[in-house]
């Protein structure tokens, strides 16, 4: 079997892994149907959560530091607000929806606003998208009654929602770091895209370049980990019963029996957050 | 140039109609009327009303106009607050003995046995519904998948409650109200010429008279409505949900 076949059949059982997980769970959770909301927000969260997990597996020319934490940060980011829902389910999932239906609003009357400048065939496809989510609204909410929060959903910020959930570690260690690279701030730019000069008579000038990153199979490990979390709260809060979600180790054995050790990248340092001692790069490949 | 004609030449800005208050752009017919309390049709009102589509499904509207009659007609001599008994959650609060009552008068008056011929496919997808009170032994729970089929494309058509089946469940609550003496309408007003609801959708005053939006489950201002709301189809989404519910992945 190939290098290629090997990790393909990897992604496939986990794949199939993750969906059994994450059905057995929605199975499992009886709705309230006093508060919806709840059923509909909970479940959405860990699908959503599933579904970052099985993209990024999917993808391996991704696992890699400069597109990975772009996806372990969202899945960060779902963690902690999981976590913060699950402290007042009842309030939290609808303030939650009401956010979401405020920022459909907000994007519908800029689409309406568009709708003045627009002609032709545009004016038309562009009259069919305002149809359509102005249907998604209205099916939870007349949309004219929808007030449009350009807060933070929570009315907090993401610190303070770890916080409060108990989750300040995994906050500043993990949600920080990666959110250096979906923001493209220089703490991540600065090792991937950018490095000082070779010439000690241009030292003072950092050279643009695309850092060689190859992929890394540990990232799944990442994704399982985060993956893990989310699953084993949904167990504890809203299933009530002991977390029972074991991919991070799966995952570890499947690595092991499916991919050869030379494939495997022992020596591979995804780590949460950014590798802070990146290696000198090669020669520039700018421009 | 005036400052109308000036604002006319003006590009309108985005959510110009919205007052904005902190984070919080709120809509004009909010932020005018006050704050306002939702009532939903599908989680709220028709959970409440469906044993009546049940009945007229079976049966016919007008055999589920007669039983709303009969059963108002009872309650109208007893001080039993302010129910219109519409609601299948008005069911809860009754005692055995209340019960038992009412049955008999049911009985009397010719319809009780098929009301529970009508109710029982109904109350074995539900068995914990207060309206299960009217069989003479509690609902053995066992869920006949042709009835739940069947039931399910029922709810396709109530989910719209401009539909005729969906107007006209909202019609027996009307009509108890009436008959209770609990609803009075000024002469002249669409509602007064109620009859014609029986001719929904197909004429035009039909229309005008099953258009009326009623807020039902807050006809009286209490909460007991929240209290049981959504319980019933609740429980159904939950016994049929290995049968008929794919979560899509």
């Amino acid at each position: 079997m190939t290098h290629e076949e090997q990790i393909r059949e990897l992604i496939d059982a986990i794949e199939v892994r993750v969906r059994q997980e994450l059905r057995a769970r929605c199975e499992a959770y009886k709705p309230d149907f006093r508060a919806p909301e709840v059923f509909n927000v909970l479940t959405a969260l860990i699908a959503r959560q599933a579904t970052l997990a099985i993209e990024l597996a999917s993808a391996p020319q991704m696992w890699n530091g400069h597109s990975a934490p772009l996806f372990l940060r969202a899945m960060t980011d779902v963690h902690i607000t999981l976590s913060w829902i699950l402290l007042d389910p009842t309030t939290r999932a609808r303030q939650y929806i009401d956010h979401g239906l405020g920022q459909a609003v907000l994007d519908l009357e800029h689409r309406k606003k568009e709708m003045e400048h627009v002609t032709g065939d545009s004016r038309e496809k562009l009259e069919k998208i305002i149809a359509a989510e102005e249907s998604w609204i209205n099916a939870q909410k007349w949309s004219f009654l929808v007030g449009v929060n350009v807060g933070s959903w929570s009315g907090k910020t993401t610190r303070q929602m770890a916080e409060e959930a108990g989750i300040l570690d995994f906050y500043n260690y993990v949600y920080t770091p990666f959110s250096q690279c979906a923001h493209s701030t220089w703490y991540h730019v600065g090792r991937y895209n950018s490095w000082p000069s070779e010439s000690p008579l241009t030292r003072q000038l950092w050279m643009p370049f695309i850092r060689d990153a190859s992929s890394d199979i540990w990232n799944l490990n990442l994704l399982a980990k985060y993956l893990d979390k989310s699953f084993n709260l949904f167990d504890e809060k809203a299933l009530q019963r002991e977390p029972s979600s074991e991919t991070q180790e799966w995952l570890y054995d499947e690595i092991h029996s499916r991919v050869s050790s030379n494939d495997r990248g022992e020596n591979a340092s995804a780590v949460e957050g950014e590798r802070l001692t990146p290696e000198t790069p090669p020669e520039s490949r700018a421009g | 140039m005036s400052d109308k004609k000036r604002d006319q030449g003006k590009p309108k800005k985005v959510l110009a109609d919205y007052t904005k208050i902190g984070a919080t752009f709120v809509p004009p017919m909010i932020h005018r009327v006050g704050p306002w309390e939702f009532t939903s049709w599908s989680s709220q009102t028709l959970p409440e009303l469906i044993w009546w589509d049940v009945i007229a499904d079976r049966f016919s509207h007008r055999f589920a106009a007669r039983v709303a009659e009969e059963i108002a007609k009872h309650f109208k001599t007893r001080n039993k607050g302010k129910s219109w008994w519409a609601f299948i959650s008005d069911y809860s609060q009754l005692s055995a003995d209340d019960v038992q009552d009412l049955k008999e008068h049911l009985n009397q008056t010719d319809v009780l046995e098929q009301l529970i011929e009508g109710l029982v496919d109904f109350v074995n997808l539900y068995p914990a519904c207060p309206i299960s009170q009217f069989l003479e032994e509690p609902p053995a729970g066992i869920v006949d998948a042709d009835y739940l089929q069947h039931f399910t494309d029922r709810m396709k058509e109530l989910e719209n409650k401009r539909t005729r089946s969906g107007v006209l469940v909202q019609a027996q609550a009307i009509y108890m109200g009436f008959v209770l003496g609990k609803l009075h309408v000024r002469e002249g007003l669409a509602l007064a010429d109620f009859p014609e609801v029986e001719k929904y959708p197909s004429t035009e005053h039909s229309k005008r008279v099953g258009g009326l939006h009623l807020r039902f489950g807050q006809h009286d201002g209490r909460t007991h409505a929240a209290q049981v709301f959504r319980r019933c189809l609740g429980s159904i989404f939950l016994a049929a949900q290995s049968r008929v519910v794919s979560f899509g992945f």
